[in-house]
């Protein structure tokens, strides 16, 4: 069984991340994270059956993540959403070069005007390189309707970004 | 819209790093982990001494249990406590009790206070007839009656 200090540098980077997206907050993706990894600490046995770690650990995150969305009361969760669509989420890494620092986010506040469930396909697909048959496996999906979901998102992606993208990449 | 620019701007998406797991939380995860293999290595504490009985065993890792024992015995105190006593039980307590003589025994005194009574019934007064008797006595006769 792989040793639990091995599970987070290989995988931690990747589950925060896509909390991060899941939950458009730090605070939030910092608590799901934890009672995610406390879990694991309690029962490292549950990984040893995993085929594809990686996988499951995505799987364990969304299913931690929406115990706790079902904990938070209504109030609070409407006005996270209302306050998520315009704000960076600090998805990705800060860039010294000023272009591509307003690139990344304006590409993080587009990815937070996205709904939940096609926003959590374009992250598996282009962030992660899973196949649409995995990302159907992971969130209960059919493929169809995993590939639909992700195409609606990245067209709306382009719609949103298109202007700062033709600018920055103008000859 | 040109189909070649697609991929190129999915391709452009996918190559923007995403942010990690922050250093403050790697650590106190790694911490976690590490404290929790720590005490996996470490021998087992003296397990508390064992009793051959199955209740004790069964019992014993379960405090609830024993809250629950102890609870339901309280349950009953109080209820006994509350409750008042039953009438049989207060005659079964008392002294003419069938529970307490036997048949022969209850003839026995019911024949021994026949004869006591028969014994002093010439010393009595004779009883008036209830005819003779007056309604009441302490009561004054009225003129009606004079």
């Amino acid at each position: 069984m792989m040793p639990l200090e091995q599970i987070l540098e290989e995988h931690g980077d990747a589950v925060f991340s896509f909390l991060l997206q899941l939950t458009r907050s730090e605070p939030d993706a910092r608590d799901v994270f934890q009672d995610l990894w406390r879990r694991l600490v309690e029962n490292p046995s549950s990984l040893a059956s995993a085929r594809e770690p990686r996988a499951f650990l995505l799987h364990a995150a969304r299913n931690q993540f929406i115990d706790h969305a079902r904990r938070r009361d209504a109030r609070s969760r409407a006005h996270d959403r209302l306050h998520r669509h315009d704000e960076a989420a600090g998805l990705f890494h800060t860039s010294p070069d000023p272009d591509e620092a307003a690139f990344r986010h304006a590409l993080d506040a587009a990815l937070g005007q996205l709904p939940d469930e096609q926003r959590v396909v374009v992250h598996l697909k282009l962030w992660e390189g899973l196949t649409f048959e995995s990302i159907a496996r992971l969130l209960d999906l059919s493929p169809n309707t995993a590939a639909s979901r992700y195409r609606y998102g990245v067209d709306k992606l382009r719609a949103l970004l298109r202007p700062l993208y033709d600018e920055i990449h103008a000859p | 819209m040109n189909p070649h620019r697609q991929p190129q701007l999915e391709d452009r998406l996918a190559q923007v790093p995403r942010s990690g797991l922050p250093s403050d939380l790697r650590a106190a995860c790694l911490g976690l982990a590490r404290s929790a293999a720590s005490h996996a290595a470490a021998p087992a504490a003296p397990e508390p001494r064992r009793c051959a009985s199955p209740w004790f065993a069964w019992l014993w890792p379960h405090p609830a249990a024993w809250a629950g024992l102890a609870a339901a015995w309280c349950a009953i105190l109080a209820l006994r406590g509350l409750a008042p006593v039953p009438i049989n039980i207060l005659a079964a307590t008392g002294p003419s009790s069938p529970l307490v003589l036997d048949p022969d025994a209850t003839r026995q005194l019911v024949l021994q206070r026949e004869a006591r009574e028969e014994s002093l019934r010439p010393l009595l007064p004779p009883v008036p007839l209830d005819i003779d008797r007056p309604r009441n006595p302490t009561r004054p006769s009225t003129n009606r009656i004079a």
